[in-house]
């Protein structure tokens, strides 16, 4: 029951994870290797506030999504586009450019921080204690964080017009062009939006992690598995899944051993290749599919 | 034919006269690094180049062959010549179950598998202690040359480029080599009519993984500690960068790239981080100013200035 | 005669190494059906493209309204009123048919703009009404192709440009189709037609332009078209 509460409460986060990842991906068909260092930074800027400036967590939160998103934009504008003007068929090279920016985000990190681990105390202390199980308050905002996260995502998607032109972007490019929509707008706004996402998880691990330069590595690492089981830019399957990933990694901590929780994510990822590649949300989600 | 040979034989005579001009231990072992990285990213190509298939984790074949060979060695007592080709095996057998899956998939799946494939490596070499040490790396590995200095294995690490080259040229004007071409053009047509595409992407990739676990055996033998790092994302970057920034596509491209990056990056020597950034810049500015690769801008001189002179 | 509201100059456009277009030529004046005929890879659907601006066009003009597009980007140009049903039909199969509707509308800013102009198309297609809440992906293929045609027509274009209309359908679904078409025309839309079913799109149109290897052939008058054998030979090929 404890690894339940645990598994589900890290599986929100994987969920934000995932989604951020997959939305570039559903939307451009590529995938974002400097998304974990997106991250990375969020994480850097969670310590800043905390030990420069010390601020309270919600305008950390706060600024952190406004700086993340400004910052994925940012690398759409000035790096992504130039590559997509200039090459007409562009999905490779810009996965290679965006692994190009992860080697460049994480030695720059190294050269302006040093290799140091560094850490924050927790947000807040304290634990709610129901019964014989107990979940620290701090967990529980981190719960509640993502999943109105999550539920912010779905109604952006599902009930503005940004959503409308997200969505139409992602199934028919060229009919998305001819209704009129800006194509290079969308794909800006899907790098913000992604970085937005991400900046969350960010900042709320701080705690729980550590801000180094390649701390980016754990995240896309989950974002590549929730990503792989809910199927490629499916934004519901990437939520269920990292709710899944986040309840089998804790299962599988609290009773096999700790050493095998991060082989977790890529034993699912290389299953779930090998039988089911175009994921598992598919099946969930077929309704939709007709 | 004539023409791999001649390239073979030139690249031998470059291994030969090297350790003639220079006796500075730097020097050779910088040469030597950039006729291993040569082969590495020349294979490299192989796969994204002629076969189109987007190889996230190729460092982790040249780690796996490093790691089988030293092991062999020093726990079973196996002599080099062995050792070697036990680290090839290894690597391509590792490397064609592997990209087995992938090939019904599509590029996106084959650039997820490899890299997890990689990062998996990565995570096992570092926490099975007992049988790899862990972070603090294996050593005590045999040298392949006793007490000989650079000058030996300048001229080994030349001979394995020079032979690789000269098969992958030999490959690639062959009739498989025609496949290639046809599967790089379009790939369902060339399935329809009859190329077994699979079966030569397969192939493909078990030679390009062998050699790679080859040279890591090599690898292994002249630095004589390895750790797991070795499997990590670094220094696949560094080889795909090599072998963009000198032309994919191309039989000496990536080549070149390895040599005009390797000493580009030993002026960035004194801080690795820096290094690493410069290969990012460079993946970068090639994806976007010149997507042919070095090799591509040489050919536009060229055929710039004779035809200048032509007229 | 009606004013001019398509010119296209001299376009020509190529795919990689492979020349597409060769200077081609052709005009659409106002309440005008004009038909773009030709064989597979004639040259019709991209010359459809590079007036959309899906493809880029190397030399030439293309006008419309007198606006030289070169200075419209792609996804502005259905603000100037011109629309494309592409190939393959351009609709999107995972949203419902009121969301496709609704991306079709996406440049009317006013939403009482929209409800209207879904009511006009909901009242050309009652079919589409009765399946607004349906993944268009689950419509058949008649169905698909209506939703298509809806979709660009929310914006309420002045010059609708419909890239093989009977494409995979059943004989009589075309039928409809045409009787449709008509009714929007009566509607004040100009239509640019392309497709390979000669003798029922002739019957249908006031102009075409034959098309052959990137280049136009033969234009004329319908009737004098499909009077023409030169007319079959472009389709039948050497």
């Amino acid at each position: 029951m404890q690894y339940l509460v645990n598994g589900l409460i890290i599986g929100a986060v994987y969920a934000v994870i995932g989604v951020g990842f997959t939305l570039i991906f559903g939307i451009m068909q590529i995938l974002n290797f400097a998304y974990g260092e997106l991250f990375m930074i969020a994480a850097y800027l969670a310590y800043f506030g905390v030990t420069v400036f010390m601020l309270p967590l919600w305008l950390i939160l706060i600024l952190a999504m406004a700086v993340m998103f400004l910052i994925g934009f940012g690398i759409e504008k000035a790096v992504i586009l130039p590559v997509r003007m200039k090459i007409p068929d562009w999905v490779v090279p810009v996965i290679l450019v965006t692994l190009a920016l992860q080697i460049i985000l994480q030695n720059l990190a190294l050269i302006l921080e040093g290799g140091n681990f560094l850490g924050i105390p927790a947000y807040i202390m304290g634990s709610l204690r129901v019964g014989n199980f107990s979940v620290s308050y701090e967990r529980l905002l981190m719960f509640g964080i993502c999943v109105a996260t999550l539920a912010g995502i779905w109604l952006l998607l599902r009930k503005t017009k940004l959503g409308l032109a997200l969505q139409a972007v992602s199934q028919n490019r060229d009919a998305a062009i001819l209704s009129g929509i800006n194509t290079n707008t969308v794909y800006a706004l899907c790098f913000g939006l992604s970085g937005l996402l991400i900046s969350i998880p960010g900042v709320l691990m701080m705690p729980h992690l550590y801000a180094y330069p390649t701390v980016g590595q754990v995240p896309i690492m989950k974002a590549f598995a929730v990503t792989l089981f809910g199927g490629m830019g499916n934004v519901a399957g990437a939520i269920i899944g990292g709710f899944i990933l986040g309840v089998a990694e804790t299962l599988a901590a609290g009773y096999i051993s700790a050493l095998v929780k991060d082989g977790v994510a890529f034993a699912v990822m290389i299953l779930i290749l090998v039988f089911y590649p175009a994921g598992v949300g598919t099946l969930l989600t077929r309704r939709k599919l007709g | 034919m004539k023409k791999s040979l001649l390239i073979g034989l030139v690249i031998m005579a470059l291994g030969l006269v090297v350790p003639s001009v220079t006796d500075s231990e730097y020097y050779l072992h910088l040469f030597v690094l950039a006729a291993m990285f040569g082969v590495l990213a020349v294979y490299w190509n192989l796969l994204d180049g002629y076969l189109g298939l987007i190889h996230f984790g190729y460092a982790a074949f040249f780690a796996l062959g490093a790691y089988t060979s030293a092991l062999v060695t020093t726990r079973l007592g196996w002599p080099l010549l062995p050792a070697f080709a036990a680290g090839g095996v290894v690597a391509a057998v590792i490397g064609g179950l592997i990209i087995i899956p992938c090939l019904r998939m599509g590029s996106y799946a084959t650039a997820i598998v490899t890299l997890a494939f990689a990062e998996i490596m990565r995570i096992t070499a570092t926490s099975w202690t007992a049988l790899t040490k862990g972070e603090m790396g294996l050593w005590g590995i045999p040298p392949i040359f006793e007490g000989a200095g650079r000058t030996p294995y300048v001229y080994l690490i030349t001979a394995i480029l020079a032979a690789a080259v000269v098969v992958l040229s030999l490959i690639v004007r062959s009739y498989t080599g025609l496949a290639y071409v046809a599967i790089k053009d379009d790939e369902t047509a060339a399935a329809t009519t009859g190329i077994p595409v699979k079966r030569i992407k397969l192939t493909g990739t078990m030679v390009s993984c062998g050699v790679a676990g080859v040279v890591g055996a090599f690898y292994a033998h002249y630095i004589l500690t390895i750790t797991p790092a070795l499997f990590g994302i670094a220094y696949t970057i560094q080889i795909m960068a090599m072998s963009l920034f000198g032309g994919k596509g191309t039989l000496l491209g990536p080549l070149l790239g390895a040599a005009v990056l390797l000493l580009m990056g030993e002026g960035f020597r004194f801080m690795e981080n820096y290094r690493l950034i410069m290969y990012g810049l460079v993946i970068i500015a090639t994806v976007m100013l010149f997507p042919e690769g070095l090799i591509g801008v040489v050919k536009r001189g060229g055929r710039l200035v004779s035809r200048r002179s032509g007229s | 005669m009606a004013n001019e509201l398509l010119r296209v100059e001299e376009l020509s456009t190529s795919y990689g190494d492979l020349r597409a277009l060769w200077g081609v030529s052709l005009e659409v004046r106002e309440n005008e059906i004009v038909a773009l005929l030709g064989g597979n890879g004639a040259g019709k659907s991209t010359s459809l493209r590079c007036i959309a601006g899906l493809h880029p066009v190397q030399s030439g003009t293309v006008l419309f309204e007198g606006r030289d597009l070169r200075a419209v980007k792609p996804h502005r140009r259905i603000r100037e009123g011109l629309v494309l049903i592409p190939e393959e039909r351009g609709i999107f199969p995972m949203m419902s048919v009121e969301e496709n509707l609704k991306v079709g509308g996406f440049t009317i800013r006013e939403k009482a703009g929209l409800e209207t102009a879904l009511a006009w198309v909901y009242g050309l297609f009652p079919v589409l009404r009765a399946r607004r809440w349906q993944p268009a992906g689950s419509l058949s293929g008649g169905e698909q192709q209506m939703l298509s045609i809806g979709k660009g027509l929310v914006s309420q274009p002045k010059l609708l440009m419909l890239d093989e209309l009977s494409l995979g359908l059943a004989p009589v679904l075309v039928l409809k189709l045409l009787d449709l078409l008509k009714e929007i025309h009566a509607n004040g839309v100009t239509l640019v037609l392309v497709d390979q079913n000669v003798k029922k799109i002739l019957s249908f149109c006031h102009r075409g332009y034959v098309f052959e290897n990137g280049r136009i052939v033969l234009e004329g008058k319908a009737a004098d078209l499909a009077a023409d054998p030169r007319t079959r030979k472009a389709y039948l090929g050497r």
